[in-house]
């Protein structure tokens, strides 16, 4: 054990380079950096904005429009002019929308007319908050809209009942997750699902890039640098090695890992701010689901799981290289192994899937972890312990072939071989 | 006499390249044994096999008895290794380098110190000892080398072409601590395509050609056998 502890030691500190460091503090400050600026957007975006209003009809109705629109969030600027000039004026003060009412919009609506008023909105720029503006006024005129026509109702059929007028047939959301039932929105309860599960996919797939990196990087400069022969004859087995560079650069690839999320966390707990936490639907959900810890303790086995996967699987192909550089190439099949089921859960779902692509993935180590939130949703407990079992023998295995080459001849015969052709 | 090493009909090859043809030779105890030969003739693969790194084909050998593939580690705590093209980690300092091998050697505090002064005293670097080993020349990351394969005061050293591409000054104090380091009871077997520098360190010699040795014994010995004044003249002799 002080042995490998020696050797990780070793490896954290050839790994963990301030060449390394640097580049991912910038990131996290420019992630920290991104996350203020888009809050300080947001912010300035959703503050009262102006709008011009042409009103040609002067009448009560009108008034009352404008009224409600100076409740609503927006500073209105009066100006009866031609729409010319009225747009010339908003471009130079940068305003996005005109609204106007046209001449005789009270009487076109007492005769049921209906009166049309008129909206111009003025593209600056393609930023979304560019959108919040024009979005104000069709709110607001879509809540005159829904009390007009409550009193057309009610002046044509007094005491009707209004809701069911407006709308016959009502709709009743119930959704069914296997043998639970609640009553809910199913495009709610999806979206929420979705962005609870999301986070693991994302961490999964960085630790397991960073980690072949890290391993690639362990291996190809001991053979770069000319000190893995010497490695291999100093009183330590080939198995304490092999472990100690498999630890050494998953510590390495967990400590980047949570760097960066700091530096996601940064960027996003901003943007989640300005959207707003739908906490109700989540707290439904985590009534429904009360097993949250479980979710969390399955992710991280399988998270841990994919680690020495990944960890494996990268030490046995940079055993083939003669250097950094080629150990870096050579670990790419690893990464496309974990890209493709990535893309796979989230964009696809894997029971429709042919079955030839269907056992490809369910080789894949990787594709477990990925699916591990999914399955954990829809308690297929068959396919969360099978996964599990699968990853531990794969990981075992594959560490016990690259404990075999590494103990052999093959280490430097390998080379021998490409230098040969 | 103890013998620090047997290789007995030793062989080797790779694919269809045979690297090593039957060799044998003995290492006495305190005796400092030469492997000569050109390039490509088999020393750094024999090297490679005495410091358990490859498997032999055929054949055996044994350092203080313990055969190099039935009982590697046993071997691993008696030998220390230089290879031709060996470098050092060079994200570590000098002194860290020397620190981790020494850690791997022991876990006694003044045994592991010991160690660092003596490879501090082999190396001679002085406070450059703490720079980074990546700022170092290549005289120096050789010395660094050659301070942490003795500093274990291992009982069988294998030096492959220990002043390889080095300047003068630098040689000559790399064979004045190998020298040292025999008088202080070590074994030593070296490889060098400089016969010159074989000549003067070596008590006896191997000659390899194509993977098999073609004649072995006592410098001194040899001359007279082959009225050579030195080992290049005995060595050029044969190879016609």
């Amino acid at each position: 054990m002080r042995l490998i502890l020696v050797l990780i030691k070793k490896e954290i500190k050839e790994l963990l380079t301030r060449q390394l460091l640097i580049p991912i503090i910038i990131m996290v400050f420019f992630f920290s950096f991104i996350g203020r600026l888009m809050n300080k957007e947001y912010k300035k975006a959703t503050k009262p904005k102006p709008v011009i209003i042409a009103d040609f009809d002067k009448s009560p109705i009108s008034n009352f429009i404008i009224t409600t629109l100076s409740q609503n969030n927006l500073i209105v600027s009066e100006l009866t002019q031609p729409i010319d000039s009225l747009l010339k004026f908003a471009q130079t003060s940068r305003i996005d929308v005109i609204l106007i009412i046209p001449e005789s919009l009270e009487a076109k609506l007492k005769s049921l007319q209906q009166p049309a008023v008129t909206i111009y909105t003025l593209i600056n720029n393609l930023s979304p908050f560019a959108d919040i503006g024009p979005a104000f006024v069709k709110s607001a005129i879509g809540a005159i809209n829904e009390s007009f026509g409550v009193q057309i109702i009610n002046q044509y059929a007094k005491g009707a009942p209004i809701a069911t007028i407006k709308k016959p047939i009502n709709i009743i959301d119930y959704v069914s997750i296997k043998d639970q039932i609640i009553n809910a929105n199913p495009v709610v309860i999806k979206n929420v699902i979705r962005v609870q599960t999301l986070f693991i996919p994302v961490i999964l797939l960085m630790v397991i890039v960073y980690i072949s990196q890290m391993v690639a990087a362990a291996i190809g400069q001991e053979k770069e640098n000319k000190t893995l022969e010497t490695l291999l004859t100093f009183p330590v087995s080939r198995f304490q090695i092999l472990l100690s560079k498999m630890l050494g650069a998953s510590i390495v690839a967990i400590l980047l890992s949570v760097i960066f999320l700091i530096g996601m966390k940064f960027y996003l707990t901003p943007m989640n701010q300005l959207s707003g936490s739908p906490v109700a639907i989540r707290t439904t959900i985590d009534n429904i689901f009360p097993a949250q810890t479980t979710l969390f303790v399955l992710s991280a086995i399988s998270l841990f799981l994919a680690i020495l996967c990944a960890a494996s699987l990268a030490i046995l192909l940079s055993l083939f290289a003669t250097d950094a550089k080629q150990a870096q190439v050579i670990i790419t099949p690893i990464n496309i192994l974990a890209i493709f089921p990535y893309f796979v859960v989230l964009l696809l779902d894997i029971n429709s899937l042919a079955l030839l692509l269907k056992v490809i993935l369910y080789l894949i180590p990787f594709t477990y972890p990925f699916m591990m939130a999914q399955a954990f949703f829809f308690k297929q407990t068959t396919l969360i312990i099978l996964g599990l079992t699968y990853m531990l023998i794969f990981s075992i295995t594959t560490t016990f072939i690259a404990a075999k080459i590494f103990s052999s001849d093959l280490i430097f015969t390998a080379k021998i071989r490409v230098r040969k052709s | 006499m103890v013998k620090a090493c047997i290789v007995k009909e030793l062989s080797k090859s790779y694919g269809n390249l045979l690297a090593l043809k039957n060799i044998s030779f003995e290492i006495n105890q305190g005796e400092i044994f030469g492997l000569i030969g050109p390039n490509g003739s088999g020393k750094t693969t024999t090297l490679r096999i005495l410091a358990t790194l490859l498997k032999p084909d055929n054949g055996e050998a044994t350092i203080f008895d313990f055969s190099v593939t039935k009982n590697p580690n046993a071997v691993r705590k008696l030998i220390s290794y230089l290879p031709e093209e060996a470098g050092a980690y060079k994200s570590l300092s000098g002194f860290e380098y020397l620190n981790f091998t020494a850690d791997l050697y022991t876990n006694d505090i003044m045994k592991k110190r010991e160690f660092i002064e003596r490879a501090l005293e082999i190396s001679a670097l002085g406070q450059r000892i703490h720079d980074k080993v990546r700022t170092y020349s290549k005289g120096m990351v050789r010395k660094l080398l050659l301070a942490r394969a003795l500093m274990t005061n291992p009982k069988f050293a294998i030096l492959d072409e220990p002043t390889a591409g080095l300047d003068v000054i630098n040689a000559m104090e790399i064979r004045t601590i190998i020298k040292q380091f025999v008088k202080q009871g070590g074994t030593c077997l070296l490889s060098s395509h400089n016969m010159l520098e074989v000549e003067f360190l070596s008590d006896r010699v191997a000659l390899l050609k194509d993977g098999e040795i073609f004649e072995s014994g006592n410098i001194a010995e040899l001359k007279i056998r082959y009225h050579a004044n030195n080992l290049e003249q005995i060595f050029f002799g044969i190879g016609q």
